[in-house]
């Protein structure tokens, strides 16, 4: 595509003579204010038009990696900068962040603050106009950024009533305008449902591809980065530990999953059976799906062990502990119906799982059990109260919710105040206060923060305040909303172990998600939703079993099973869940 | 008994640059949206006292002299009546306090302040408007918010300074 | 609840005038009903806004929704001017004048059929200033307004920073529900529960989270405008659409001028103050 010279403030150097796009030269950085260094010795070269994947941890470097590559480090985070960045041949240090925007453009994680002007066709255009790019040449630009992200047709639209990935394709968009030739993404798809991922991931595979630019992504999902990237980068505690090929990275399957990462399920099963003493065929540990079938299709299973279903088929639930009767609800600003006609039963010391694509209704008809929202029609009663009469202060002495931002709640001088918090508003006596809030964040590990204000720990330890200020109540239904959205990978399991511990101490747990394998790992009962009503209701393992409802929602189960399914003829149950599950049905088969 | 900030504190008065437009179209945003839910603390049937009046004197420690104007404006807007002429040299005055002043001693100035500037400001546009035709009656009227407004931002402006580090680097 | 900043989309006449003559419809009209206090000369412009919204295709009673949520203030503003307003003081000296007294058994407060007709007429006037910003308002998306203030030399970072806060009202309003149901979730009662320190009491627990919420949007807000570039060259920055006066509008600003000059000549030649209406109900004899 030929693109025009347009009206620049200072001519960018031509590519012709560097190879490399990005340079990190032994760099090193530390905040103003900070005595940590985010980046040590930090070391890397990327090509022109390379993709790179780039994974870690929490608190990595990963998002201080992407701020050096347009120059907000150092110039906007102010800090100490060691070391060289050279991007396309210029020294971040020496010039500008307006130039280097036009070099290196930066995409992030949180779709909506990105988001700034009151129109689709505005806010792609407000990049170009910083440039003093010429009208025409905007009008042209904004016209074909919109037709790669495939959201022509949206010019008029207010970006604050896009979903998710709409936005985030806005977002793409706002920066293609720019003409940079390297694309930065800092975890582009972890707010999103798994529509909206995927509809980002295939506007990057099609710059990456077709356009042939140069592609950064920091994410958690491996997975689904595996095939596209030319390389993945590992880092930890500021330092890049890894840096090669996808395949030799996902090798060192132990030293991931030590690190708190996801690799795909097929990689840790392999890495699994090979620490086993079973290797199948071949020295390298598959990545993807096909090879893994490839490796396993000539095995034959007898005598499938997985039968013990998680969770118990019921007829009759005993103790019925949330009964919803042909509730319909309609938000008052709204006309159409958010719940359409739900009829459903939670039985005591379940585990469920909601799971649907964002708009379908899962936390609308979750906040209804706690009483946040009253139905429109019929009626919902928990633990006998009826919810509709019932205030949410009185019903949260019962039904525990836990958001999905912790910083939605949390406002006091100390972790042992906010515990407090909860205890006081639903009136527990003084004295009977302290050795609750002693054994709460004892359990969740927050005690030797006790005396120290929230806002300094990191986004986990907020997140475990607020559950702590939550579990002080003693409720008998948990509610978590959205553990893992937006969450990295060890900070989800945590929530969702403490949920496992809760459920064995006889709690009831109910939690929304996008994490086909958290449902997995976890629930005993699945329930899907779209547009308003349940598709599916019953247990886990015949969930997803459930092909085509899962299609019609979009949903895709989790890549170990959907190897299980391929594996059917093979023998393999389909309704396995669990890597570990995999490993011992192989284990028992091998003789 | 430093009262003043000394001038590598300050930074410049006049800068405005993306943080300070963040902070002001934040605010300014917080300001509005308080009114327009109707948020406040009723202290009368029929009277709100209105959060946007905390966000319009919190803000303007963060955006800078500019900013403060946007904050400002935005805080005025979602009235009926034609308020931005109140509002504006208000949050202007609010910056300069927070711009000359060390911590705790802009919470000195900004309680005279409220009491004072802040009373008759709002007295004399209570008169302009022809509501309180008395002016002494409108200043003990106006006293009220003021009552209200004085402890309410020491202790948001103290637990935002205890919670956030960037708070705290950015107000003092 | 208050002045609603959102467009209505329509095609009509004051859609497509251009935002700078629109203000000035606003200045000029507040301006020229400050001349009268007759409510026949003001009621005839109120007639015509009426019509106009219409002629609009603007749904009259959204538009005057504003001036049902004002309605406390128009009233306390209608009785102040009732009792206080120069003719009503002047009239009420002559006894036989007063109609009746707001405090009857202590015979205070006269209210004469100058003052009411007096009051009658500033009640109209406040009702047309802020009817006729609530049109302006539906009628010009805030890109237009951005422009127009950029084009009288208003510095364009205020401008687009103004602009920025108005879009981000609907994202706080969210933020704000969901704090407020977060915290109801711990056992917390809300704002209106509970006697006045009750009150003054949960305004923290409100608002501290509030406050940090727009602390970190205004961090993220100052980092993606950064990274577009915003600032880098701000004298040389172009704006994707273009706003240019057309005959439409020139024509509006005629029309401006002349009603302009023409109140003025009235007002200056005695005409339109409450003694008009006055003088023809006392002929009617009522």
């Amino acid at each position: 595509m030929e693109k025009e010279s347009c009206l620049r403030f200072s001519t960018v150097p031509s590519l012709a003579s560097s190879v490399h796009s990005l340079e990190f030269d032994n760099v090193t950085f530390s905040y103003a204010g900070s005595k940590k260094p985010a980046l040590k010795n930090v070391s890397l070269r990327i090509k022109k038009g390379e993709s790179v994947l780039i994974a870690g941890p929490n608190a990595a470097g990963k998002t201080t990696l992407c701020r050096c590559m347009n120059g907000l480090v150092p110039h906007f985070f102010l800090g100490d900068l060691e070391g060289n960045v050279i991007i396309n041949g210029i020294n971040s240090k020496s010039s500008r962040i307006g130039q280097l925007s036009q070099v290196a453009g930066l995409v992030f994680d949180d779709p909506t603050s990105q988001l700034v002007c009151s129109s689709v066709e505005d806010e792609v255009a407000f990049g170009a106009e910083n440039l003093g790019v010429s009208r025409e040449e905007i009008d042209r630009r904004v016209a074909e950024s919109l037709e790669a992200v495939r959201m022509r047709g949206y010019e008029r639209r207010l970006p604050q009533t896009l979903s998710g990935g709409e936005q985030q394709a806005v977002a793409i968009a706002s920066i293609m305008v720019m003409d940079p030739e390297i694309f930065v993404l800092d975890e582009p798809t972890s707010n999103l449902d798994p529509i909206g991922s995927m509809q980002v991931l295939s506007i990057i595979r099609d710059l990456a591809r077709k356009e042939e630019k140069t592609m950064i992504v920091v994410s958690h999902s491996i997975e689904h980065f595996v095939t596209l990237a030319d390389r993945i980068v590992v880092m930890n505690e500021g330092r890049i530990i890894l840096d090669e090929d996808p395949r030799e990275v996902l090798q060192k399957t132990e030293q991931l999953l030590d690190m708190g990462l996801s690799p795909p399920d097929v990689t840790t099963l392999f890495s699994r059976l090979r620490r086993e003493g079973i290797g199948l065929a071949g020295d390298k540990i598959p990545v993807t799906l096909e090879e893994a079938y490839d490796r396993l299709k000539n095995m034959s299973i007898v005598n499938p062990s997985v039968s013990k279903q998680k969770a118990l088929s019921r007829e009759k639930r005993m103790d019925v502990i949330v009964r919803v009767k042909g509730v319909r609800f309609k938000y008052p600003t709204s006309d159409v119906f958010a719940l359409e006609g739900i009829d459903l039963e939670i039985g005591k010391n379940e585990f469920v799982a909601i799971i649907g694509q964002n708009g379908s209704g899962k936390s609308t008809l979750v906040k209804h059990f706690n009483g946040l929202l009253k139905p429109t029609e019929g009626s919902l009663s928990v633990f006998g109260l009826d919810t509709a009469e019932t205030p949410v202060w009185e019903l949260s002495k019962k039904v525990g919710y836990v958001f999905q931002n912790p910083d939605l709640q949390l406002f006091n001088y100390t972790v042992r105040n906010e515990i407090d918090f909860s205890l006081k508003a639903i009136g527990f006596p003084a004295d009977k206060r302290e050795p609750v809030v002693n054994a709460v964040s004892k359990r969740l590990n927050i005690d030797q923060y006790l005396d120290v204000s929230p806002g300094t720990l990191d986004k986990g330890g907020r997140q475990r305040v607020a559950i702590a200020s939550v579990l002080a109540m003693n409720p008998d239904l948990l509610v978590i909303d959205e553990p893992t959205t937006g969450q990295d990978p060890a900070n989800s399991r945590q929530v969702m172990n403490i949920a496992r511990e809760l459920h064995s101490e006889g709690k009831t747990i109910v939690f929304i998600t996008h994490n086909m394998g958290i449902v997995a790992e976890y629930a005993e009962r699945g329930i899907i939703m779209l547009q308003g009503r349940v598709l599916f209701d019953g247990p886990v393992r015949q969930l997803f079993q459930q092909t085509d409802v899962l299609k019609e929602s979009y949903l895709e189960a989790p890549q170990i099973v959907r190897l299980a399914q391929m594996l059917r003829k093979q023998g393999f149950p389909s309704a396995l869940l669990t890597v570990e599950e995999m490993v011992q049905l192989i284990n028992e088969n091998r003789g | 008994m430093r009262i003043f900030k000394s001038k590598e504190e300050r930074g410049s008065l006049w800068s405005f640059g993306s943080i300070q437009i963040g902070y002001a179209a934040a605010f300014g945003g917080l300001a509005f949206a308080m009114r327009a839910l109707g948020v406040g603390v009723p202290i009368a049937p029929g009277m709100l006292m209105d959060a946007r009046d905390v966000v319009s004197i919190i803000g303007p420690g963060f955006s800078g002299l500019i900013g403060s104007i946007i904050i400002g404006i935005l805080a005025a807007l979602p009235s009926a009546v034609f308020s931005v002429q109140i509002y504006v040299p208000l949050c202007l005055m609010w910056a300069l306090v927070f711009y000359f002043f060390r911590h705790p001693w802009y919470h000195v100035v900004n309680t005279i302040l409220l009491l004072t500037v802040w009373n008759v400001n709002w007295a004399v546009w209570y008169q302009i408007f022809g509501f309180i035709p008395e002016f002494w009656v409108a200043f003990i009227a106006s006293l009220t918010g003021a009552v209200v407004y004085i402890p309410t931002n020491i202790i948001l402006i103290e637990v935002l300074r205890k919670y956030s580090p960037t708070a705290k680097r950015m107000i003092g | 609840m208050g002045l609603r900043i959102e467009v209505i989309p329509g095609e009509s006449y004051l859609h497509k005038l251009d935002a700078r003559p629109k203000f000035l419809l606003f200045l000029i009209l507040t301006v020229v009903v400050i001349f009268f206090t007759d409510p026949i000369y003001v009621g005839t412009i109120l007639v015509a806004l009426l019509l106009l919204t219409r002629a609009c295709k603007i749904s009259v009673r959204k538009t005057a929704q504003i001036v049902k949520a004002s309605s406390l203030l128009l009233v306390v503003y209608t009785l102040i001017n009732l009792v206080m307003g120069p003719g009503n003081v002047e009239a009420a000296k002559n006894p036989s004048n007063i109609l009746f007294y707001l405090i009857p058994t202590l015979n205070w407060l006269p209210v004469t059929p100058q003052g009411i007709v007096y009051s009658t007429a500033l009640l109209l006037r406040f009702v047309i200033v802020i009817y006729l910003l609530q049109l302006v308002l539906f009628t010009t998306p805030v890109v237009d307004i951005v422009l127009a203030l950029v084009k009288w030399k208003f510095p364009p970072s205020l401008a687009l920073g103004t602009s920025i806060g108005f879009n981000f009202v609907p994202v706080f309003m969210n933020t704000a529900r969901s704090i407020i149901d977060a915290q109801s979730c711990r056992g917390w009662r809300g704002l209106s529960s509970g006697n006045l320190v009750d009150k003054l009491k949960a305004l923290p627990v409100f608002l501290v989270p509030l406050f940090l919420q727009g602390i970190e949007s205004a961090q993220k807000i100052a980092v993606a405008i950064e990274a577009r570039g915003f600032g880098y060259n701000i004298g040389k920055r172009t704006y994707r659409r273009e706003i240019r006066l057309n005959s439409v509008d020139y024509g509006t600003l005629v029309i401006e001028v002349i009603l302009l000059a023409g109140s003025t000549i009235l007002w200056y030649a005695g005409y339109g103050t409450y003694m008009f209406t006055y003088s023809l109900l006392a002929r009617m004899k009522i």
